[in-house]
């Protein structure tokens, strides 16, 4: 197995590029011949994580964070990785807006129960993308499948699955946080909207703020209100652009343990930016990186940390920026 | 069609209005301020106009002045509704949410049916406690027109919409300024003969044109004109089809050349 290996859908050969292979991250277990048997195990650590998130909440975060370090939580035993489901595949993706191409033949893949994060520098195409993802925009080549339907013959019953968060869609300044939530609610089609928005309310910690107006909430709050919003179908892949910027770090941590417990209460699937490198780290369990619209790499933390000889994530974000990745960008 | 999500549109929409003072103005503020405006005037045509004139003044200017203001309101709520979105900035929510374009309309259509029918409840008792003007001397035929009036509002809202997509933000004046564009050209408040005969063939095209012009020679010879309700009928009918095929290609546009998320950036 070559230290760097180039990725397939461009055949290109580049130092950089990095796409981690289902046996790169997947070890194999011996003697395990019955598919029953690992798909237990896998159900068994499943329930535990599970367990732990819901039990225990945010006081647990820490032992969370340490047993997914130590790629206990990452589900990753080639058969139970085969039996997930695959939530999000996306295939040979590119948007060009003349000559600019925005993203460059991208393909990876989310599976159930996967927090994915796609990380980037300023203009990498991580935002084309979710739009791409969520039907804003149209990719000009490629497909997007979501749970194995594509994304533009299924727009309105696969967005009813979905659900995102992004610093480029506020909420409506002028009704309050409850009505807020009711609105979306309805959007998305939640029978008892009254009942839900009452209980994101409650979990995100903004029932004080209910009937005050959006547009007087602090940066903080209306935050933590987006992504109550995100929340608000029980979404099973849900988008998260730059969930915590701007908030400062206790309120990050507070948020993002609610995210992780939100995530695994509904078994989703979560695609994660941000720049917050130590946040990326704690809460992926997988990192697609991309720069100048090509993915150059994607592979766990740890995996990539190995490979690229860095112990600091934010090193090697920076060593991707750097580099220029093809010829034709 | 999901009603839950007509619900939601409907929902967002009417509990901004029911607590913005500015917006319950422009609701009933304005046709008021207008209604004395076009009442003076006509008070005052009256005094000036032959003595043996058979026409009811006071029926046939505060008609058309009311029957236009539903129109123009049709119209504003219609662009207003997802203007609203676009200066809230939560345009790109309700374009990723699972709503579709049609249910979108429908919840639209139902904000301009709850204002148009608001407004019209208000300012009918107000004319004739003013003016002693009694808009249902016009017979149940003011339906018909009052729907096409309707209809044809919604459709221009409908195009609205696609010129904000299209243009950005700040298109945001063709909520306002299409129907005062149309005012001139549709024979709200004088007949269609005081039109050279070239704008009076040109005209012809238009719903409002029909709408009002009907309404006048009802208004004046007391029967139905039948001829102005099918014109403005068919226009009607392929104004829709056209502004719905109009919208449809600028959202492809938008999607194509990413100017959905260029409404939260400009």
């Amino acid at each position: 197995m070559p230290f760097f290996a180039a990725p397939a859908c461009r055949g290109e050969e580049s130092p950089l590029h990095f796409v981690e292979t289902q046996r790169d991250r997947e070890p194999i277990i011996p003697n395990l011949d019955k598919p029953s048997m690992l798909r237990l195990l896998g159900i068994c650590k499943q329930t535990l994580y599970k367990y732990l998130c819901c039990c225990y909440g945010e006081a647990n975060i820490v032992l969370l964070t340490m047993l997914r370090k130590l790629q206990f939580f990452t589900f990753s035993s080639i058969s139970v990785s085969t039996l997930m489901t695959t939530v999000l595949s996306v295939r040979n993706l590119t948007k060009q807006y003349n000559n600019l191409t925005a993203v460059n033949r991208i393909s990876f893949e989310i599976k159930e129960g996967e927090i994915v994060s796609l990380l980037g520098p300023n203009g990498a195409g991580k935002t084309t993308t979710i739009q791409m993802l969520l039907a804003l925009v149209s990719p000009t080549s490629g497909d997007i499948e979501i749970f194995g339907k594509n994304l533009k013959e299924h727009r309105e019953e696969l967005l009813s699955m979905m659900n995102f968060t992004g610093p480029y869609s506020l909420l409506p300044y002028n009704l309050t946080p409850k009505e807020g939530l009711t609105v979306f609610a309805l959007l998305y089609g939640v029978r008892d909207y009254k009942d839900r928005a009452k209980f994101l309310l409650d979990e995100f910690d903004l029932a004080g703020l209910a009937n005050k107006k959006i547009g007087q909430l602090s940066s903080g709050e209306h935050m933590r209100l987006g992504v109550a919003k995100a929340f608000v179908n029980n979404p099973r892949l849900l988008l998260l652009d730059e969930p915590t910027a701007s908030l400062d770090p206790a309120i990050a941590q507070e948020l993002r343990a609610k995210i992780l417990k939100r995530v695994q209460e509904s078994s989703g699937a979560v695609l994660w930016t941000s720049h917050n490198m130590r946040e990326i780290e704690t809460v992926s369990d997988r990192i697609v990186f991309l720069s100048r619209g090509q993915i150059i790499a994607d592979a766990t933390p740890q995996t990539l940390k190995k490979r690229f000889g860095q112990e600091d994530l934010e090193e090697i974000f920076i060593t991707i920026a750097k580099k220029p990745t093809s010829k034709s960008l | 069609m999901n009603f839950l999500h007509i619900l939601g549109i409907f929902y967002r929409n009417i509990v901004i209005i029911r607590r913005s003072v500015p917006k319950l103005f422009s609701l009933f503020g304005f046709i008021t301020v207008e209604l004395f405006l076009w009442g003076f005037i006509t008070l005052w045509v009256k005094t000036v106009a032959p003595a043996d004139g058979n026409y009811d003044f006071m029926l046939l200017i505060l008609s058309a002045f009311i029957f236009w203001s539903m129109f123009d309101l049709s119209q504003r709520s219609f662009g207003v509704s997802f203007l609203e979105e676009v200066w809230s900035r939560n345009i790109i929510n309700l374009f990723a949410s699972p709503v579709k374009l049609s249910e979108l309309i429908l919840g639209f259509v139902l904000i301009g049916v709850a204002q148009v029918l608001l407004a019209f409840c208000y300012v009918t008792p107000l004319a004739f406690l003013l003016y002693t003007l009694n808009i249902w001397n016009l017979g149940l035929y003011i339906i018909p027109f009052f729907m096409n009036i309707l209809v044809f509002g919604w459709v221009l809202g409908v195009v609205t919409i696609g010129l904000v997509v299209r243009l950005g933000p700040s298109a945001d004046i063709f909520a306002f300024f299409i129907p005062f564009l149309l005012l001139p050209f549709s024979a709200v408040y004088y007949p269609i003969s005081v039109f050279p005969p070239l704008l009076q063939k040109l005209t012809f095209v238009l719903p409002t044109r029909h709408m009002f012009e009907g309404m006048r020679i009802a208004i004046i010879e007391g029967i139905v004109p039948w001829h102005n309700i099918y014109w403005a009928s068919a226009l009607n009918l392929i104004c829709v089809l056209l502004g719905f095929l109009f919208l449809y290609w600028m959202l492809r546009l938008a999607r194509t050349k990413g100017y959905l998320s260029r409404l939260v950036q400009d």
